[in-house]
């Protein structure tokens, strides 16, 4: 009668364990001594990407210039485009501890339908920078501008096939669609674009698609080697220096749009008032250190920086622009 | 056609005699059928051509029914050849055995449930004390615990401390 | 001679005191690493991530190195001693590993690894410091239509040289592939097989089943040895080393697979689990005596050793002159790289030599140390055999948990263990090969992907898959691949 004995105890320890974990509500009044204990800093994507660059090189400089004196872990929680960390931020409602960073996949997972939970789910703390699309073409591509591009694209809709690294309905994809919404491009849907997973730059070399979309820092390294040319960028004006100066804007090119990878410190929903107050004061001071601008130099980011309820505006903006684009290709749900 | 085919095993089931292979092919067939159908009823891709998100999904499931049958075929040509003398083999019955693997199944749903809320290092002490306790016997509860505590928190030292994997913190011990 | 000047200086660098502390740090690190289920190679880089903030590029670089070399060393450890590989390039140590060990011969087999790996690592450096920049830009000629043609070789190599029914490792295949399917269609934003719950859009992560199958079916299967009385494999252990005649069987094995490892490693999003099963199979093929594979033949542990540390120094070449990286390990790496202020690229050998070649000077140098490290390493880690099962187990299946969180801190991923527990376990008593499984798994995803671009590319048209010499010669190859035991029958009858 071993095994019933065993079974005996497993359910008395997990009532013991159940009991004594649902006992324990978290009713402690942190606000005096806030920031106090760990904090806990969420990359939603893997290790190596924007996100984890983003947050890492945040709590470095928030530690180094001494801003924050807790100590701040960064952790990975990827998963669908970020929209996982998404879903565990709301398990942590009305918390202060967890610090995140967000970028336009926040509201292109909601629109297509990933995810229920969107912009207004998080708690924008600031924006700080911004990076910017780039459209590449090989060495020896006939194309020289967006326009003509854009103009083989009107003239057969499947001629110019199109890469990035994001699923369909995501950054990558949308990037550019802004652009041939811009010039009156009407079949948007029509338009083939290709997903690869990290290996665009891989394939916009060997020939193998025409045209890459995908971000400036992505693939600084070929542009400067010259091995990938540039058509246009995205910004309102010239970024960097040198060959990526030298990179016009789409509107420079008659193209009227622009788009802006921005990324932003988000808190959990409902984060408490003294909380919010603390960050946005961090971050005011944050983006004017020397640091700070060092770290923005070494990445490639451009200041971005508004603070938390203005940025909160900018959200619901560009929530609009690209749900005009996604309901134009059928993928807003 | 045939790679070197093992001598059939067979279930025993309230003394009925069935050939593993049989089985497997019904298995197979069944789990060829239901994907088939599930990928049939995906929906259309939004953009571009509308079925191809089912090309792919609905050809490995016709290839897995393909499969079934060519595996059935196979079993009922040896059936007829009358080579019975290969039945011999018994391998599998419900006994002990499975019960043990059901009892290490619960108790990973209770760990999975008592993780993230009581935290790592108990519910690790639980789950791996649990499961000592299931391979040597009550009687040696006292190793069992040892080992479990020291398993619980060398792994915590390691993972969380020193490689800085992130793990769950058990409530107000905070360890 | 321009190459060899450069790593002349690049030795000055990596054998500075500093710098031969780092790789060492690094390499035991990543031997650690590699032998915990769960924890591979871009998890070591990861955790290390923090710290180069604090190293600077040199230092950093080569330190991941190390741990990523180190965590093939690793890996293969726990496949050979008690069948659960704790990453997918550990995989094909478990086919002779583990009979070796059951034999008795772990101390061989352990030897053979370390071995193997250390001249696979070794190799594929050299043809690094010659030829990188020409496999670099050979690579990109692969496009969607040529991946996808290597996949399927791949695979029906797989499946058709697993032992038992042949029909039964397609039905793995096919269960494999079926798994891949699961989660968002990155072509067409439609979510495939997810019955709503967010965790499966991203898919499943191959090493979730890898683990279940592998770890948590030792530890089903040890309930039924221990319920027959089976007891502790090993008590007694030898040297570890190797008897020249074994030394002899794996010369060639070795040498073949390294070339072959590195370039499936060069190739963005093939990797280690490729090379080590495409090198196996091979072998296997090669072999005179096929039918000792999978019983504990010497040189089916060489070989997929020789490959999989091969591959890790090929996985190298697209992230540093293109600036692509075609593996997580490489990405983490990338990351840092960009951390550091380092532009990886076509011109980073030029603007950087010092770090560059620092770091493929250090790979010799890592390797020699590894070597050397691992094989009185390998003496103490042998003993875990002597562990008696009850304790053992349990202990397994502790690992198996915190290793499955470890990859996506995700609870939900526990659901997934158990499920595909008792698969693995369902197909041990129906005689299913877990192998073609576990490689469909970790290809399916990008095998099918790389069908649909290739598909919207030629506007529907199948002709692109036979349009370039490579996917010709691919498609040969798997054609042969299938019809190999066949055609070797045919030839034998005519030999009588």
């Amino acid at each position: 009668m071993e095994k019933r004995r065993i079974v005996t105890l497993i359910a008395a320890v997990f009532i013991l364990t159940a009991t004594v974990v649902f006992a324990a509500g978290s009713g402690e009044n942190e606000e005096a001594q806030y920031p106090k204990g760990n904090l806990d800093f969420v990359a939603p994507g893997g290790a190596g990407g924007g996100w984890d660059l983003t947050i890492r090189t945040t709590a470095k400089v928030l530690k180094d210039t001494g801003l924050v004196k807790v100590s701040m872990p960064v952790r990975n929680n990827p998963g669908a485009g970020g929209s996982v960390h998404l879903t565990s931020l709301q398990e942590v409602k009305g918390t202060a501890r967890t610090i995140t960073v967000y970028s336009p996949p926040l509201i292109l997972t909601n629109l297509n339908g990933t995810t229920e939970y969107s912009y207004n789910d998080v708690t924008p703390l600031a924006r700080l920078i911004a990076d910017y699309a780039v459209y590449v073409v090989a060495a020896d591509s006939p194309y020289k501008t967006m326009n003509d591009v854009m103009t083989a694209l009107k003239k057969d809709i499947k001629s110019v096939k199109i890469g990035g690294n994001s699923s369909v309905g995501s950054m990558d994809h949308i990037q550019f669609l802004i652009m041939a919404k811009a010039v009156g491009i009407k079949n948007l849907k029509e338009i083939d674009y290709v997903s690869f997973d990290e290996s665009g730059s891989a394939q916009v070399l060997g020939g193998h698609i025409d045209l890459f979309s995908t971000g400036l820092s992505e693939v600084l390294g070929l542009i400067e080697s010259r091995d990938l040319r540039a058509l246009a960028q995205s910004s309102d004006h010239r970024v960097g220096e040198g060959i990526i100066a030298e990179i016009s804007t789409c509107q420079e090119q008659g193209i009227d749009a622009t788009f802006v990878n921005w990324r932003g410190i988000f808190g959990p929903p409902e984060m408490p008032e003294y909380a919010v107050s603390y960050w946005r004061d961090i971050f005011a001071k944050m983006v004017k250190t020397d640091e700070w601008k060092a770290a923005r130099k070494t990445n490639g980011w451009d200041d971005a920086y508004l603070d938390g309820p203005d940025f909160k505006t900018f959200l619901g903006e560009v929530n609009e622009e690209y749900k005009g684009v996604l309901s134009d290709i059928g993928m807003l749900n | 056609m045939p790679g070197p085919e093992q001598a059939r095993q067979i279930f025993i089931i309230r003394g009925e005699k069935l050939s593993v292979s049989l089985i497997t092919g019904l298995i197979t067939f069944i789990t060829g059928t239901t994907y088939t159908l599930i990928a049939m009823n995906l929906p259309a891709a939004p953009l571009g051509r509308a079925n191809e998100p089912k090309i792919f999904p609905v050809s490995l499931g016709i290839l897995m029914i393909i499969l079934s049958f060519l595996l059935i075929a196979q079993e009922m040509k040896k059936r007829a050849s009358k080579d019975n003398t290969e039945y011999e083999k018994a391998v599998f019955k419900i006994d002990n055995h499975i019960k043990s693997i059901i009892l290490t199944v619960l108790n990973a749903a209770i760990y999975s449930f008592l993780f993230v809320r009581a935290g790592y290092v108990i519910s690790t002490f639980i789950f791996v004390g649990l499961e000592l306790l299931l391979f040597s016997g009550i009687k040696k509860w006292k190793s069992s615990a040892l080992i479990a505590i020291i398993f619980s928190l060398a792994i915590y030292i390691l993972f969380y401390k020193l490689l800085g994997v992130y793990l769950p913190m058990t409530p107000y011990i905070w360890i | 001679m321009e190459s060899f000047e450069l790593l002349l200086h690049g030795f000055t660098v990596a054998l500075q005191p500093m710098n031969i502390m780092w790789v060492t740090v690094g390499g035991i690190l990543g031997t650690i690493i590699g032998m915990l289920p769960g924890l591979g190679p871009a998890t070591g880089v990861a955790v290390l991530l923090p710290l180069t903030f604090t190293m600077g590029p040199v230092a950093a670089l080569i330190t991941m190195g190390g741990v990523y070399y180190g965590a093939m060393y690793g890996g293969s450890r726990a496949s050979i001693l008690i069948n659960t590989p704790g990453d997918g390039a550990a995989v094909a140590a478990t086919f002779d590993g583990y009979p070796m060990t059951l034999k008795g011969k772990a101390e061989s087999a352990l030897a053979i690894s370390a071995i193997a790996s250390f001249i696979g690592g070794v190799f594929a450096t050299i043809i690094m410091v010659f030829v990188s920049m020409p496999v670099a830009r050979f690579a990109v000629k692969f496009g969607p239509a040529e991946y996808f043609m290597l996949f399927v070789f791949a695979l029906a190599a797989t499946a058709s040289m697993t032992k038992g029914n042949r029909i039964k490792g397609f039905i793995s295949m096919t269960l494999g592939l079926m798994i891949a399917t699961i989660g968002i269609d990155a072509q067409s934003g439609v979510k495939r097989f997810t019955f709503n719950i967010l965790e499966l859009q991203s898919g499943i992560d191959f090493l979730v089943v890898i683990i279940a199958v592998y770890a948590l079916g030792e530890v089903f299967k040890s309930f039924k040895n221990i319920a027959e009385g089976k007891k502790t494999i090993q008590t007694g252990f030898g040297k570890i080393w190797i008897s020249m005649e074994e030394w002899k069987r794996c010369f060639w094995p070795i040498l073949r697979s390294s070339p072959l490892g590195f370039f499936i490693g060069a190739l963005p999003g093939a990797g280690g689990t490729m090379a080590s099963l495409m090198a196996y199979n091979n072998e296997k093929q090669m072999s005179k005596t096929p039918e000792e594979f999978g019983e504990g033949a010497i040189e089916g542990v060489a070989a997929p050793e020789a490959a999989n540390n091969a591959a890790s120094v090929g996985a190298m070449i697209p992230m540093l002159t293109l600036g692509i990286p075609g593996s997580g390990t490489t990405a983490v790496m990338m990351g840092a790289l960009l951390m550091l202020g380092l532009q990886p690229g076509p011109l980073l050998f030029q603007q950087q030599p010092t770090i560059i070649w620092g770091l493929i000077a250090s790979m010799f140098i890592g390797n020699i140390i590894l070597a050397v490290l691992n094989i009185p390493f390998a003496g103490i880690i042998v003993r875990v055999l002597a562990v008696p099962p009850r304790i053992l187990y349990p202990i397994v299946l502790g690992l198996a948990f915190v290793g499955t969180f470890a990859i996506s801190s995700s609870v939900m991923d526990f659901n997934l263990l158990i499920i595909f527990g008792i698969i693995g376990f369902v197909m041990s008593i129906t005689n299913i090969p877990a192998t073609p499984m576990i490689l469909a798994v970790i290809v399916g995803s990008n095998m099918e992907q790389s069908f649909r671009r290739a598909y919207k590319i030629s506007d529907a048209d199948l002709s692109i898959f036979i349009a370039s010499p490579i996917c010709i010669v691919l498609i040969a190859l798997t054609i042969i691949s299938i019809l190999f035991p066949i055609i070797k029958n045919i030839f034998e009858k005519i030999k009588k």
